[in-house]
């Protein structure tokens, strides 16, 4: 099975997963489940009533399920399974080779820049940031835009440039710094994504062949940068005091991160089982979006952890395996060559956005990190993370197509100067 | 041969990839280490993701022998107020708010505005407790308003009341539960930390209070506990040997709340230890937490108190897992114990009968100018006590016809909240009957031939200047008089005209032992069977050593240096009003079977002199007798009279009293009978309390209305009278019954 389809599975898994995970993180109390057990202490009477409007046990089950797979969440899943299906057959080396007004790369950062920019004076508030734009019916994030664009534009550029990006001012500065205009606008509201963007382009750059003294120069002033953008803002500070000492201010800055580690604690190994969390119930904030990984952690317990990073893992191997040309059975030697070089770079920023995105969440939820608002990729509620994401790694499977058809053509055309048997060439062909 | 930049590109890539993947690995281990290892401060900040509620039980009514309710536990609300409220947003509102709730529960509106100004920066000031108000309208109080807008702030804390019927003359003998105890349910008790710790001084007092041999109860907690602990039985019982205080065999720390539970449900005999002999809470933080929050009513006197077993509430709770927002999401199984209602009491008091009985007492007291009284129905049959009131006047100030109060009386203290508050005089203290003892020696001397009744006595004669006569033992004289002298009495006129000389006459021939036998056969050495607690006494009498032929041997034929309790009394006396002549337990409380007609009884006297007896009291309530005043129109009455001096007692300097004689002038004269003749039903004792001996005072005007027969003889009469028409036993004289009872 080529590396494409398995995360192309392994997608899917995530999506069925993360749609159960976040039905069960949303469930809310009963109207009046109070009356699950009545001691009227007037009369003196005990009582278990079923609340006749609510409709029999069975009843709700069945709605339950019903909400679940076809509800918002449902759909959106769809919708981000119809985008993965989508960026699966969009030929990025062809988009990316077209110059002029047809290149795709300016007009995306122009793109990313302009919606950046209408963040800032149209944007929509939610949860005390200002992250959210609303073009029409569709409401979302352009930082979510610019976190999957940015790394193609990086790639772009890179490639350009490909023979001069050991040098610091033409080949290393300019994404670089086209990377942390971009950041800037984003770090307003949302830093946890900027320095996921800026890590991202800069590790991108660095395999594109920048030097390691050119990154090294540059991570301090990243390093103020981020100061300055948490000392801008009070709640950042609380956030990394919280992170420092979560029990000094269990009940306000700490809240978050003891209720998190505490849904993970409480689930215990075995977990409590599935739907039965507590700190959905209001205890944890944002339990089914940045936090849904401590609830699958509350509710099935280390099996469930391990089974969300073993997909993680899958592909970031499986995207490794792809943009390292290890996907394709080529000789080691021509490996280099089983990937175009756009492709390979874009890839890599797309595995690494992905990978890295899960790793700031998941050390977020258990406490290793200070609060930030990122997403656990395809698992947590969202519309435009989901099909961002599943169209992101529709493109990596994209790419991994591309190189299978590159091999099995280059494959064809030896097998026909070995043989030149036509049955054999129209097998391998069939193939 | 790869391009390098191509192989750098690849390297890069791979490290990046990789490492990712190796954080990604190390947030899995972080994982693992949260759910595994244990984090305290983790658990302390999370906060509690239960409430706990209390599922009330009701404390077990009590009801008379027809099922009429006499006590029962109702739900009471405590009235509060958050003054702070009251004073919210700068508008004093205590002066309407005060006046609202006046007029809602009846409270004194002065006395509830002076409780919300007493503090202003109070919070929480308690106005009412819920036994102060019985007629609450709860939902009355929450929709308050004043001028037109909702009082906040007004808390009805719920718990259980104890409500005794208002008019209920059995109050005094059911008792109180106005002690309210503040205690756990025993789950959550099981769940604190608590030694093992065995009381040994302890376990052998609560076996012998049971009639338990204790030796036998030590054995069986060692044998248990043994098990339980897995500790081995002779090591137990070396460590248990010889200890004069507790001593703790386990120690908190190794001991799960199921073995907790096992040591305190572990019976002796069908009969749990109280926990604190085997247990004890070493998590006092935590049982004062629980204690704050279970109210449990507790008798704290007369059957409430004798019947705790029986009649207490065990509450039960509901503990919830609830949202944040406090929904409740679900109970865990286990987690909902319901609280279990006390059973019912049905005692054997008639209503009707205790109310009348009661009237009737008071009603003597006021004409007699008596300080108190107590008077006695019982069925001699079955031993069921129908009606038993105990009067006591503590009011010093109380007009008592010119007649003084005794300076020095223990039986009543300052304000009645003294030893005696709640005492029940009945089985709670004894008194010397007098004469009305003679009846029962007079039938014990016919039963051991000692005398005939028509044998002459050598009495002496002289009228109320009667010189007595002298008796003799060895070198001690003692000369014993009759109240009104009878030359030559025969032994039945002797009873007729309660002579002391006469009963003194025969007690003389009979042998200690004789007389001692008396005591024991009429059951005066034993508890009557009750059951009301350590609290019921027994009859008071020189011991066998200390008997003395002269004096103790010829007192106690008629009455003096013995006392009984008036039970006892009635008890004894059940021999000559039974065919059987036997002695039944007398019952207070109703068994859960149907009682039989005839309780077995041991027999005191045969059934012969049961009948001569009986024939000879039912003189004494005839023309020529002592107790002609209690002669009813309508049933054959058989009695005894007796005026006995009162007991005197003088206060010692360390609170203590010491009995000292008797008084001059001073008397409790009583009086018991039974009918009617012919197949008895009833008996009936009364006695009063130090009556008005002014010359010319009481009903007959003569000065002899302190007489047994004059004041309580006509309490019995009436008495009598009454019950035997309520229970509907015809009458055995010609008079119509409901003639007598429309004249009264």
């Amino acid at each position: 099975m080529r590396s494409g389809q398995i995360i192309a599975l392994l997608v899917l898994t995530l999506f069925v997963f993360g749609v159960v995970m976040v039905a069960s993180a949303r469930l809310t109390p009963l109207p009046r489940a109070e009356a699950t057990i009545r001691v009227d202490q007037d009369t003196h009477t005990r009582a278990y009533i079923v609340d006749e409007s609510e409709g029999s046990p069975s009843m709700l089950a069945g709605r339950r399920v019903f909400d679940t797979l076809l509800g918002k969440d449902g759909r959106l899943a769809l919708l981000a399974l119809a985008a993965l299906l989508v960026g699966a057959f969009v030929p990025v080396e062809r988009l990316a080779s077209l110059g002029g007004l047809l290149s795709p790369a300016p007009w995306l950062l122009a793109t990313i820049v302009g919606l950046l920019l209408m963040t800032l004076v149209v944007g929509e508030q939610a949860h005390g940031a200002t992250r959210w734009l609303r073009l029409g019916p569709v409401r979302f994030q352009p930082s979510e835009v610019a976190k999957w664009g940015l790394p193609a534009i990086v790639a772009w550029h890179c490639l350009r440039h490909a023979d001069g990006m050991h040098r610091l001012f033409t080949g290393f500065a300019p994404p670089v710094v086209l990377s942390a205009i971009v950041c800037v606008l984003i770090a307003k509201e949302d830093l946890g994504t900027a320095v996921l963007v800026m890590s991202v382009s800069m590790l991108m750059v660095l395999a594109a062949g920048a030097r390691w003294w050119h990154v090294a120069m540059v991570v301090p002033a990243g390093i103020l940068a981020f100061v300055g953008f948490v000392v801008a803002s009070p709640y950042r500070i609380n956030r990394i005091t919280a992170f420092l000492e979560p029990f000094r201010d269990a009940q306000d800055t700490g809240y978050q991160v003891i209720q998190s580690m505490g849904a993970i604690a409480g689930g215990g190994f075995g977990g409590r089982g599935l739907g039965h969390s507590l700190q959905k119930f209001d205890y944890l904030p944002f339990d089914h979006t940045d936090f849904i990984f401590a609830i699958i952690c509350e509710e099935l317990g280390f099996f469930g952890a391990a089974m969300i990073v073993a997909i993680f893992l899958g592909i970031l191997v499986c995207g490794w395996a792809i943009v390292t040309g290890r996907s394709t059975p080529v000789e080691p030697e021509e490996r280099g060559r089983a990937v175009p070089p756009f492709s390979a770079l874009f890839g890599f920023g797309i595995v690494l956005t992905f990978g890295l995105q899960a790793v700031i969440n998941i050390a977020v939820v258990t406490g290793m990190a200070p609060t930030k608002g990122i997403a656990l990729p395809l698992v947590s509620q969202g519309g435009t993370g989901w099909v961002l994401t599943a169209f992101s790694l529709g493109l990596l499977i994209s790419i991994d197509r591309q190189a299978w058809r590159h091999w099995m053509r280059s494959e064809s055309h030896a097998s026909r100067d070995r043989f030149a048997s036509p049955p054999a060439v129209a097998m391998l062909e069939r193939a | 041969m790869p391009d390098p930049k191509e192989r750098r590109r690849d390297r890069v890539m791979t490290i990046m990839l990789g490492g990712t993947m190796l954080l990604l690995l190390a947030g899995l281990v972080r994982v693992m280490h949260l759910e595994t290892v244990p984090n305290d401060r983790l658990d302390a900040n999370l906060g509690r993701r239960t409430r706990s509620s209390v599922d009330f039980a009701f404390r077990g009514p009590i009801l008379d022998r027809r099922g009429r309710v006499l006590a029962a536990s109702v739900l009471g609300r405590d009235l509060a107020v958050d003054v702070k409220v009251l004073r919210g947003n700068g508008v004093d509102r205590r002066d309407r708010v005060a006046q609202e709730i006046s007029n809602v529960t009846g409270l004194d509106s002065t006395q509830v505005l002076d409780r919300l100004r007493q503090r202003d920066d109070a919070r929480y000031v308690r106005l009412a407790r819920a036994e102060d108000l019985p007629y609450l309208e709860p939902d009355r109080l929450r929709k308050l308003t004043v001028e037109g807008e909702r009082v906040r702030g007004i808390i009805l804390d719920r718990r259980p009341v104890r409500r005794c019927l208002e008019d209920s003359a059995a109050a005094p003998l059911i008792g109180d539960v106005r002690a309210v105890e503040w205690g756990p349910a025993p789950r959550e008790l099981d769940r604190l930390a608590s030694n093992v710790t065995v009381d040994v001084a302890g376990l052998r007092r609560w076996c012998e209070q049971r009639e338990i041999p204790a030796d036998t109860g030590i054995r069986a907690v060692e044998a248990h506990l043994a098990d339980v602990l897995g500790i081995g039985p002779g090591e137990i019982r070396r460590r248990l040997e010889d200890s004069t205080r507790p001593v703790v065999l386990a120690s908190a720390i190794r001991l799960s709340p199921e073995i907790v539970r096992s040591v305190r449900s572990f019976q002796i005999g069908q009969r749990t230890p109280p926990r604190h002999l085997l247990l004890d809470i070493t998590d006092r933080e935590g049982l004062t937490r629980l204690m704050r929050r279970y109210p449990i009513q507790r008798g704290a006197s007369g059957v409430e108190a004798a019947r705790e077993g029986i009649l207490q509430a065990r509450h039960g709770t509901l503990k919830r897992t609830v949202a944040a927002t406090g929904d409740t999401l679900f109970v865990d199984d286990g987690d909902f114990e319901p609280g279990r209602d006390g059973d019912a009491v049905m005692l054997t008091i008639d209503l009707e009968i205790q109310r009348y009985a009661e009237s009737r007492l008071r009603e003597a007291i006021d004409d007699h100018h008596a300080v108190g009284g107590w008077i006695v129905v019982a069925d001699p049959l079955t031993g069921e006590i129908l009606a038993a009131v105990d009067v006591l006047h503590n009011d010093r100030a109380r007009d008592r016809g010119g007649w003084r109060e005794i300076d020095l009386d223990p039986a009543r203290d300052p304000g009645g909240l003294g030893p005696s508050h709640q005492r029940n005089r009945v089985w709670t203290d004894t008194f010397e009957p007098g004469s009305t003892f003679k009846a029962l020696f007079w039938s014990w001397a016919i039963d051991q031939g000692a005398a005939q009744p028509d044998e002459i006595l050598p009495t002496p004669g002289g009228g109320f200047a009667n010189p007595g006569h002298v008796f003799t033992s060895g070198r001690h004289r003692r000369r014993i008089r009759d109240t009104y002298g009878h030359e030559d009495a025969d032994f039945r006129k002797s009873l007729i005209k309660s002579l002391n000389t006469g009963m003194a006459f025969v007690a003389e021939r009979m042998t200690s032992g004789q007389m001692q036998e008396m005591i024991t056969r009429f059951g005066l050495r034993d508890r009557t069977g009750i059951d009301m607690g350590p609290a019921e006494q027994v009859a008071m009498v020189s011991s066998p050593e200390n008997w003395h032929r002269l004096y103790t041997q010829l007192s106690v034929s008629f009455g003096q240096e013995i006392s009984m309790t008036p039970l006892q009394l009635v008890r004894a006396f059940c021999a000559i009003a039974r065919p059987d002549g036997g002695v039944p337990l007398l019952n207070l409380v109703r068994p859960s079977e149907i009682q039989t007609f005839n309780t077995p009884a041991p027999r005191a006297i045969s059934s012969e002199s049961v009948r001569v007896t009986r024939e000879t009291l039912e003189q004494v309530v005839g023309p020529d007798g002592t107790g002609r005043k209690a002669a009813s129109d309508r049933y054959r009455i058989f009695g005894k009279s007796g005026t006995p001096q009162m007991n005197r007692y003088d206060l010692q300097e360390d609170g203590s009293w010491k009995s000292n004689g008797h008084h001059e002038d001073r008397y409790m004269p009583n009086f018991i009978a039974g009918a009617p003749f012919d197949a008895p039903r009833l008996i009936v004792a009364c006695g009063l309390q130090d009556p008005d001996k002014h010359a010319g005072a009481n009903l007959d005007g003569n000065g002899m209305g302190y007489g047994g027969g004059y004041s309580a003889g006509r309490v019995v009469r009436d008495v009598i009278d009454f019950t035997l028409v309520y229970l509907g036993v015809p009458s055995d004289k010609t008079a119509d019954a409901n003639a007598i009872v429309d004249a009264r």
